[in-house]
């Protein structure tokens, strides 16, 4: 990995001390590498012109449009600084598992506090939502300049939760949130599809967007263990005796099975869903992010 | 019972390669580790019972790994299967009792069955036992078992014979019926000193433990130790063993009748000679009887067949005539050392053999010299080998090199000039001490190596010949080969003391009589044998016997008589009889190394042990091939 994208890969995002610098770190280096493209930018920049239409705001007419071309045009940018973003971080025990030295919760940290830095950075008003089995930390949006920091420093002392139940919190939150946005959820999912799902489509029905990063660890994706153990559930405790290389195949299909139930259903449901190998560098979840951004 | 041998038994080190594949398995098997996973729930809810098949599998395939391994090392160890008795590595007990004529004592043989049912008891339940009987000759009576009741109805079924006594043959039956596997050889006799005569000693390998249950011999024995003709009566010879004076009647009887009654008094271990004067039938079998209650029975009586047996006629063929060169002296001498009344030797110069009618062959011709036959007596002699004939052509200064091939009627390249031997160049070395005529010579004061040849002839072609000695520079000494139907032997130096010191010493005599005893075999009449050496259609059994008609030969009586030696109880000590058997290193432990080589080669094992290991590996892979495909595809995920 060379450039700035190798600043992206999650093993040396996490030698990096200061989560604010990863998260700029892992931005910038996306920024980098978009700077040519067709995307017309967020918020304040520019769009285009239009013919002044009556009831539009005498402020927005270009005057200086007017002086050379004697006509009033309207001058339209891309999008209002306006958008609630929650940032919905699963820190249950499942999330704290990782076989290349980043779990999957620190990897959700660096995918959050790098949403976080972007939304900040197009002055959208940003909160964070840890929840395991209920909402264990929250932090409400806010755009001001201090708030990223807030952020920033909630990321860094999460609590290392218990049993994942994303459907409860998802259902909680949806019941509060009065104001249309932009919902992050970033979880392994290791709960009942059936329920996320139907957690998520509740803001879906108020309008909500919604992107579900799904992450997952490398050996939850490939199951490259050699030798017969006893794997226990990290969260019941619940031991299945096996041979890899006898269950392998049945492990992932049943995975991606898991994974594909999500992908039909959420993607049913309006919900842009991603999934992530936590092995792999984090421009691929902030690409996802812009994509829905920019849509919305 | 066959066992397994190997050539190169280091190889079998290879094996311990087998650790490898075990190591990796029990390494791989360690099922007691944890691991913490957060997607337990997408594992397969009954992976236990695949895990048993998969166990299965795996044992199975370790099975197969450490099988190529061990068929790898075996192979390359180059394994045999060894034949016969080698092969049994269990130890045996093997009792050999002695059944010749001393111990048919009455008293003695129930002591000896005795003696060797207590060693078949006392014998380790885990070994084997055996029992061999031996007088003259050794025989395994009953090979090797784990039935004790075997043994014990065997000994109580045997009986003695009247045949001597050889404590070498009782040792070589008992090792070759005890396996490589070791064991305990326990000798029942009563220690006959002449069992050891002759200087024989008997070999016992490394592993086999030798003890002896020594009878008591019986009080006294009195014996006829020779019976021979005396003018027109006979005399016979009355021996006693007894330590004490002794009075015995001695009855000469012909046809089962009683001729003649004689009274004798014998002092303590004194003979007698007892006359039966003539005239006594001109045909039938005459028979000294002598009453002993005390010691065997078989040697109270000695026989004499009455009729006088035919002799057989040795011919000494001299180029000069004896009376005036005194050529062929050194033969007809030796010949008729051998006081042999069944040979008759007749000395013949080539002059007179020319011209001698034909009558009947001589049983064997002793050539010294052809220089003087015609072209008729080369012809007769030549005719007469291609017959049949039995001839010992010695290569001296009276053999004429050009006429020879028509002596024998068949080509000998020589050298044309006698080789003068310097110092021990000459001295002759037995390339074959089992042949009859060099058997005799084995001793150290007969060995034929000590005889000084000065001359010699150089027999240039060796094809055809079977060597029997060679001079000490390689020559051909002592060749053999027939010719026709005939035998011819060739002496390659003089036997006139000419060209060697030869015929002055000590083994020239035994050499002369057991070349004309190999040269006669098969011709001799003989009717009287002293066990145990009767020849093939004789029972070994002591008494008159009628003897089948043979082709061209007429039914004939003859007399088989006990060994006189055999009548003397002298005894040695157990530790004597110990101290008399040789130790020798185990050659039984495993055959010799070409005997091995011969039977590895023939065998060819090495071969079915690599194809076997490419079949294991072959049915490893499907095995393997059979374990991956079971695991089914592997999706990727994404």
């Amino acid at each position: 990995m060379a450039g700035p994208a190798r600043y992206l890969d999650p093993v040396v995002l996490a030698r990096i001390g200061s989560l604010d610098l990863k998260a700029k770190t892992v931005v910038e280096g996306v920024l980098t590498g978009l700077h040519r493209s067709p995307r017309r930018g967020f918020s304040v920049e520019f769009a285009e012109y239009r013919q002044y239409l009556p009831g539009d705001a005498l402020s927005t007419i270009d005057w200086k449009v007017f002086a050379r071309t004697d006509r009033h045009y309207v001058k339209k940018f891309e999008e209002d600084t306006n958008l609630d973003c929650h940032l919905l971080l699963d820190v249950s025990a499942s999330m704290h598992y990782g076989s290349r030295g980043v779990t999957k919760a620190e990897y959700g940290c660096f995918l959050a506090a790098s949403l976080a830095y972007l939304m900040h950075r197009q002055r959208d008003a940003v909160g964070l939502i840890a929840f395991d089995d209920r909402i264990v930390h929250r932090v409400p949006p806010s755009a001001r300049a201090s708030h990223l920091r807030t952020i920033l420093l909630a990321l860094e002392r999460l609590p290392v939760g218990h049993r994942t139940n994303v459907a409860k919190p998802l259902g909680d939150l949806a019941k509060v949130l009065s104001k249309r946005g932009l919902v992050v959820v970033i979880s392994d999912l290791l709960d009942d599809p059936t329920r996320v799902v139907q957690g998520l489509r509740h803001f879906r029905q108020r309008g909500t967007d919604v992107i579900v990063f799904h992450l997952l660890d490398r050996q939850e994706l490939r199951f490259a263990f050699d030798d017969v153990a006893r794997f226990r559930d990290v969260e019941s405790a619940h031991e299945v005796f096996a041979d890899p290389a006898a269950v392998r195949g049945d492990y992932l299909r049943a995975v991606q099975g898991f994974i594909d139930t999500y992908r039909r259903e959420l993607g049913g449901a309006g919900i842009d869903y991603h999934l992530l190998d936590t092995s792999k560098p984090l421009d691929l979840a902030l690409m996802a992010y812009l994509n829905t951004r920019g849509r919305s | 019972m066959f066992g397994l041998g190997f050539l190169a038994p280091a190889f079998l080190a290879g094996a311990l390669a087998v650790a490898i594949p075990i190591l990796l398995h029990l390494f791989r098997r360690r099922s007691d580790r944890v691991i913490d996973f957060p997607a337990v729930q997408m594992l397969p809810q009954a992976p236990v019972q695949q895990q048993e098949r998969r166990t299965l599998r795996d044992l199975l395939l370790l099975a197969l790994r450490i099988a190529a391994l061990l068929l790898l090392a075996v192979s390359f160890a180059r394994p045999y299967v060894m034949r016969g008795a080698d092969a049994l590595k269990v130890p045996t007990t093997v009792v050999a009792i002695d059944t010749s004529l001393s111990m048919s004592g009455p008293a003695t043989w129930s002591a000896a069955t005795r003696a060797a049912i207590a060693a078949i008891d006392a014998a380790p339940l885990a070994q084997l036992v055996g029992v061999v009987t031996f007088d003259d000759r050794g025989a395994v009576g009953l090979a090797p078992t784990a039935n004790r009741a075997d043994a014990r109805v065997f000994l109580e079924t045997l009986r003695p014979g009247a045949g001597g006594t050889r404590f070498a043959a009782a040792i070589g039956a008992a090792v070759d019926a005890i396996g490589p596997g070791g064991g305990r050889i326990v000798v029942v006799t009563d220690l006959q000193q002449g069992g050891v005569a002759g200087g024989e000693a008997a070999s016992v390998p490394d592993g086999v433990d030798v003890s002896v249950s020594a009878v008591p011999p019986g009080p006294a024995n009195l014996a006829v130790t020779a019976l021979a003709r005396a003018g027109e009566g006979l005399t016979a010879v009355v021996q006693s063993y007894a330590p004490g004076p002794r009075t015995v009647i001695a009855r000469l009887r012909v046809g089962g009748t009683d001729l003649r009654r004689t009274r004798i008094e014998l002092a303590a271990f004194a003979s007698a000679d007892v006359s039966f004067a003539g005239p006594l039938p001109a045909a039938g079998v005459a028979e000294v009887v002598i009453d002993d209650v005390e010691g065997p029975a078989a040697d109270n009586t000695r026989y004499l067949r009455l009729e006088p047996d035919r002799p057989r006629t040795l011919l000494v063929l001299t180029a000069d005539p004896p009376e005036s060169a005194r050529t062929g002296l050194y033969v007809q001498r030796a010949l008729e050392a051998a006081d042999d009344p069944g040979m008759r030797v007749s000395v013949i110069d080539g002059r007179r053999f020319n011209g001698a009618p034909a009558g009947d062959p001589p049983a064997a011709v002793f050539i010294v010299g052809t220089r003087t036959l015609d072209r008729g007596g080369r012809a007769r002699l030549a005719s007469y080998l291609r017959e049949g004939g039995r001839v010992l052509l010695s290569l001296g200064p009276d053999v004429d090199l050009p006429s020879l091939p028509d002596v024998l009627g068949v080509a000998v390249r020589l050298a044309p000039e006698p080789v003068v031997a310097a110092g021990d160049e000459a001295a002759i070395v037995a390339a074959d001490n089992r042949h009859p005529v060099l058997r005799r010579l084995a001793g150290p004061a007969s060995s034929p190596g000590r005889v000084s040849i000065e001359q010699y002839r150089r027999i240039l072609d060796e094809s055809g010949w079977t060597v029997l000695a060679r001079f000490v520079g390689g020559a051909l000494a002592l060749v053999e080969r027939e010719v026709g139907r005939g035998t011819l032997l060739v002496f390659a130096s003089d036997l006139d003391n000419r060209w060697n010191r030869f015929p002055v010493q000590p083994s020239f005599a035994p050499f002369i009589v057991e070349t004309a005893r190999y040269l006669t075999r098969g011709t001799v009449t003989a009717s009287a044998f002293v066990l145990p050496s009767v020849p093939p259609g004789v029972p070994a059994l002591p008494g008159p016997h009628v003897v089948a008609a043979a082709e061209g030969r007429a039914e004939r009586t003859v007399v088989v008589n006990v060994n006189p030696a055999e009548s003397d109880p002298a005894a040695m000590s157990a530790e004597a009889f110990i101290a008399s058997l040789t130790r020798v290193d185990n050659p039984r432990g495993a055959p010799p190394v070409e005997e091995a080589r011969a039977q590895e080669a023939q065998q060819r094992l090495w071969q079915l042990g690599l194809v076997a290991m490419l079949g294991v590996l072959v049915v490893e892979s499907l095995v393997g091939r059979v374990t991956r495909a079971g695991r089914g595809p592997e999706p990727k995920v994404g």
